[in-house]
C-alpha cells in the first residue's frame, strides 16, 4: 500500500523494514521522546510488527526524494467511534526539522479522514514538549481541558479543525 | 504669517555614504524578520552569518513560518526546498532578493 501526495510517499511497514525501523527507534535521538524507552530486541520488534499489522493499526514509512527519512502512523483505531492515534518521527536528519513532517502528516491525515474515514484523530502529547505541542496546535488538534496535571496530555482533532488549518499549511509546502 | 524656505546643501559624499547605508539596513531588516519568528531564541544571536539550524529553536514550525513571513513582507514565495538548501540566514536573503 502506497499514497503519494504533498510530494512525499507513504508506504505501509511491511516485515523486510521492521529491522531498519528498530534501529531507528532504538537510536537516543528518537527513544527520548518516546514513553516506552527499553532497548528493543530483534524479537520483541518481530512481536510488535505482528500486533500493528492489522486494519486497527496503519504504520507508514516516510519517503521523500527516494529516500526512506521516518515513520508514520495511526493506531488503535476504533472503528465503533471511528477514530485513532496518530504519531510520527523524521529519523534523518536532513529533515528532521523541515516542511517534509508537515508533508507527510497532511498525507496521513487525509487518508484518516477521507479513505478510511475517521471522525477524529487523537495525539498524546508529553506537556514540556512544546515543539510537538506547538506542531499539532497548527494542524487543528486542540488540547482536551482540565488536563494541567497530567504529564501526557491528549489533544484531539477534528475534520473540519484540520480542513480549516490544511488550508493554511498546504499554501506554505 | 509665513516660513521662510531655508535650503539645505548636503554635501556629494553623505549622499554615497546614505546610499552606501541602504543595502545593509535591508538586511538587517530581513534578520529582524527572521528573528521575529522565534519566540525564545534572544535577539542577539541572530545574524546575516547565522547557521539558523544550529539554533536550538529551530524547528519544522519555524521552517513553515519563515516561508509565511517571506511571503507576507516581501511577495515572494520560498519552498520547503529553499530553506532546506540555506545554511545561513544570509543564504535564504539571497534568495529573497533575487526573487524580488
Amino acid at each position: 500500500m502506497k499514497i503519494s501526495k504533498y510530494g512525499v510517499t507513504l508506504k505501509r511497514l511491511t516485515e523486510d523494514k521492521i529491522e531498519m525501523v528498530r534501529q531507528w527507534r532504538n537510536d537516543p535521538k528518537i527513544a527520548q521522546y518516546m514513553e516506552y524507552r527499553v532497548y528493543i530486541t530483534p524479537v520483541m520488534q518481530a512481536a510488535w510488527f505482528k500486533s500493528i499489522n492489522n486494519k486497527h493499526n496503519f504504520y507508514f514509512i516516510i519517503e521523500f526524494k527516494g529516500k526512506e527519512i521516518g515513520i508514520i502512523n495511526i493506531k488503535n483505531i476504533d472503528y465503533e467511534l471511528m477514530e485513532g492515534e496518530g504519531g510520527i518521527y523524521i529519523y534523518d536528519n536532513d529533515y528532521i526539522n523541515s516542511d517534509v513532517p508537515f508533508r507527510a502528516t497532511l498525507c496521513k491525515i487525509d487518508f484518516c479522514f477521507e479513505d478510511i474515514q475517521l471522525n477524529r484523530i487523537t495525539a498524546h502529547v508529553m506537556r514540556d514538549n512544546k515543539r510537538a505541542i506547538k506542531y499539532n496546535q497548527l494542524l487543528g488538534f486542540k488540547l482536551i481541558p482540565d488536563q494541567e496535571h497530567i504529564t501526557n496530555q491528549l489533544y484531539v482533532l477534528s475534520k473540519e479543525d484540520y480542513y480549516h488549518s490544511r488550508e493554511y499549511v498546504a499554501k506554505l509546502l | 504669517m509665513y516660513s521662510q524656505k531655508r535650503i539645505i546643501i548636503i554635501p556629494e559624499n553623505t549622499l554615497l555614504n546614505c546610499c552606501n547605508f541602504t543595502l545593509p539596513m535591508e538586511a538587517d531588516q530581513f534578520v529582524k524578520h527572521f528573528a521575529d519568528q522565534f519566540d525564545e531564541t534572544d535577539a542577539s544571536e541572530f545574524r546575516l552569518d547565522t547557521i539558523f539550524r544550529n539554533i536550538e529553536e529551530w524547528s519544522s514550525i519555524i521552517a513553515l513560518s519563515i516561508i509565511a513571513m517571506v511571503d507576507e513582507e516581501y511577495g515572494v514565495s520560498i519552498k520547503g526546498d529553499d530553506v532546506r538548501t540555506s545554511n545561513t540566514i544570509q543564504d535564504l536573503y539571497e534568495i529573497v532578493k533575487s526573487r524580488l
